[in-house]
């Protein structure tokens, strides 16, 4: 790794845990103010509103892939690839149970599939070429 | 495109038709036979049977994919990559959304939007590298 991408990969990181804190604060936030106002029409923007931090998060992270080497590139493309695939697999068997009729699930679960996928993509890719 | 690629194309493209094909031919029944019978035990197996296909045409575009050409595999993983990061930003909107009172989609249209955003995806690698 070179220095510029060691440099890249720390201003990543810290975007991690600023979006984590940033995202944790604002959903403590928002999950009271859901209860307390159930019926308000502005509760739709203020709900999404955990996500701003994500995507700085998902900007650094773009910026910090411009950076890296070709062999890094190549093992985080893969990882998404493999996570992206498995993503499709899981979510779509599940929606032909849901026609069964299992109980329906909140979207916001697919991203803890997806992530669980990006991680074990992550362990094959390194695997394969490291 | 070498000759060998265009074989992998061929191929590719056969594979995705047939597997189109047998998903529809497994999907309709399936549908039909659970509304008929929505307490039936076997129901459960019977709903996730159209997976067969998806996987048998993911497999395909996995080894169309070993056969394409380095900037060909760029642009596919790159595609995909964005589709992924997009699907994280959709999926975990509209989960808080859903936590603040919008209806709960099955999680079936989930691969509707991975696949608008792999195309979008495509449309950008592809201008990027061609």
């Amino acid at each position: 790794m070179s220095v510029d991408q060691k440099a890249a990969k720390r201003i990543y990181n810290r975007w991690v845990w600023v979006a984590f804190i940033a995202y944790s604060g604002l959903l403590g936030g928002v999950i009271t103010v859901l209860q307390n106002y159930p019926d308000a029409t502005w509760r739709y923007p203020v709900a999404i509103t955990p996500m701003i931090p994500w995507v700085f998060t998902v900007a650094a992270y773009v910026r910090y892939y411009r950076r890296m080497d070709e062999l890094h590139q190549r093992m985080a493309l893969e990882a998404f690839s493999f996570a992206f695939a498995g993503t499709a697999l899981v979510t779509f068997t599940y929606g032909f149970l849901d026609f069964a009729g299992v109980p329906r699930i909140n979207w916001w679960f697919v991203w803890p599939v997806m992530a669980t996928l990006w991680i074990i993509g992550g362990f094959v890719a390194r695997k394969r070429w490291l | 495109m070498s000759v060998d690629e265009e074989t992998a194309r061929r191929r590719y493209n056969r594979d995705m038709i047939v597997g189109l094909v047998v998903y529809g031919a497994l999907m309709v029944p399936s549908i039909v036979l659970i509304d008929a019978n929505p307490d039936a035990g076997w129901r459960w197996a019977l709903a996730p049977l159209p997976m067969f296909p998806a996987v048998f045409m993911v497999m395909a575009y996995v080894r169309y994919f070993r056969h394409a050409d380095e900037l060909q595999q760029r642009i596919g993983l790159e595609s995909l990559a964005f589709a992924f990061g997009g699907t994280f930003l959709v999926t975990f909107t509209y989960g808080f959304l859903d936590f603040a009172g919008l209806p709960r989609i099955s999680w079936w249209w989930v691969w509707a939007v991975m696949g608008t955003l792999w195309i979008i995806g495509g449309f950008l690698a592809r201008k990027r590298w061609l």
